[in-house]
């Protein structure tokens, strides 16, 4: 297959490199994560990198974190990863249900590393007042999906669960349901 | 706190917005307490509380103010409801509805429907709960159960959205439609507003302070929400 243009969430971006080798013909974009909470700047600058790209195929590696994405990737010339989420992604759909039902809040490396980012900045939760409780509300434990790229975090989780009140686990999912996700694309995107 | 003329309520208001925006909660919930000591839990309510909320959900609409200042803003309201309740005060609970409410098929974002949920009930609705990840039939059976006209739906993302044509179904199937009303709300509906009708809702608010408003309309058969 010739290029395609794999626009992908930067949540992905040590986990694709780690593939990469396993699909030549993907030409990575990565877009900050951080997008996710900004759903409108997101479609702003997928619609942005197309306009730019002008590319033949594109490949999305990202959940429904936009209604553009979505929307895209129903079009000839188009593919999205199957997944609502970057955690469904990486779990499959019957675990990430399940987890979810469990009331489990994931955090996958990326995020991890940039935790205060998400709940001080992007949720205004600054000093973490009303944090512990709004997640309590919701949640009942963390989950952290280790891809198995980087090392687990193990401090930074430690201070996540003392910071935020909730207990932590690690859960190994490799890279598997990603490669299979994308390559899984990839076919879509071959017979379209 | 002495009450009196109209700018001591303005005062008053712009006080709580900013216990509210401060994340002051004990604070803002006192001196709600002492309004209502004074006036009456429904004064508290409609004079004071209200407006606020409504500043606050115009503020959110156009991303002025953070989740964790909305979070904290919905749970003024509910601390207020609770003591309204446990002190078997003059505000009217439970006077309207009973509506159900949930987070449509495979919807786990229930942050939105929770703070629904407060300001209905802080306008006098009777709320049937049902959660995150609700099928079409538990929709339509609990609607039935309890008498409701309005289920409420809602849907953080455009896959997720989509899920609630079931639910239209679910009561098209029944014979139901036009007697129980599809209420529709969350993030994805401001992107793409069309999509109201296009997964069979009968209307949506831009926040959840104006869901009751919503509901009011619905309920009574009239015209439907915004971006309907």
């Amino acid at each position: 297959m010739t290029d395609v243009l794999a626009v992908t969430c930067g949540i992905f971006r040590e986990e694709l490199l780690a593939l990469s080798p396993n699909f030549p013909g993907l030409r990575p974009v990565f877009l900050d994560s951080m997008l996710h909470m900004r759903p409108e700047k997101l479609q702003d600058r997928i619609d942005e990198l197309l306009e730019v790209r002008r590319p033949a195929r594109v490949l999305f590696i990202y959940g429904d974190c936009t209604p553009r994405i979505v929307e895209l990737s129903r079009r000839p010339g188009f593919a999205k990863t199957r997944g609502i989420n970057c955690c469904e992604i990486m779990l499959g759909r019957e675990d990430y249900r399940r987890l979810r039902k469990a009331r489990v809040f994931f955090f996958l490396p990326e995020w991890t590393r940039r935790w205060r980012d998400v709940f001080e900045q992007e949720l205004g939760f600054a000093g973490g007042r009303g944090v512990e409780e709004m997640l309590s509300e919701v949640h009942d434990r963390f989950m952290y999906l280790d891809t198995g790229v980087v090392p687990v975090p193990r401090f930074t989780l430690n201070e996540i669960t003392r910071e935020l009140g909730l207990p932590m686990s690690v859960r190994e999912t490799g890279l598997s349901r990603l490669e299979a996700s994308i390559a899984d694309a990839l076919e879509e995107l071959r017979e379209g | 706190m002495t009450v009196g003329n109209t700018t001591d309520i303005e005062k008053l208001k712009e006080t709580l917005f900013s216990l509210m925006l401060d994340a002051e909660r004990e604070g803002a919930v006192a001196m709600l307490l002492g309004f209502a000591h004074e006036r009456g839990f429904q004064a508290a309510v409609n004079d004071l509380l209200e407006p606020v909320l409504q500043r606050v959900g115009e503020d959110w609409s156009r991303e002025r103010i953070s989740l964790a200042q909305g979070y904290v803003a919905g749970k003024i309201a509910e601390d207020v409801l609770l003591a309204a309740v446990s002190s078997h005060g003059d505000l009217r609970l439970d006077v309207k509805g009973p509506v159900v409410l949930g987070n449509v098929e495979d919807d786990y974002h229930s942050l939105g429907r929770k703070m629904v949920a407060v300001f209905l009930r802080a306008a006098g609705w009777k709320v049937v709960d049902l959660g995150n990840d609700v099928s079409p039939a538990a929709f339509v059976d609990a609607a039935l159960e309890h008498g409701a006209r309005v289920i409420g739906v809602s849907a953080m993302m455009l896959t997720t959205a989509e899920n609630i044509r079931a639910v239209r179904a679910e009561l098209d199937a029944r014979g139901l439609s036009g007697r129980i009303r599809l209420a529709v709300g969350g993030a994805v509906f401001k992107l793409r507003p069309e999509l109201v009708r296009e997964v069979g809702g009968d209307g949506t608010a831009a926040s959840a302070i104006q869901a009751p408003a919503l509901f009011d309309r619905l309920w009574a058969g009239g015209p439907e929400g915004e971006g309907t």
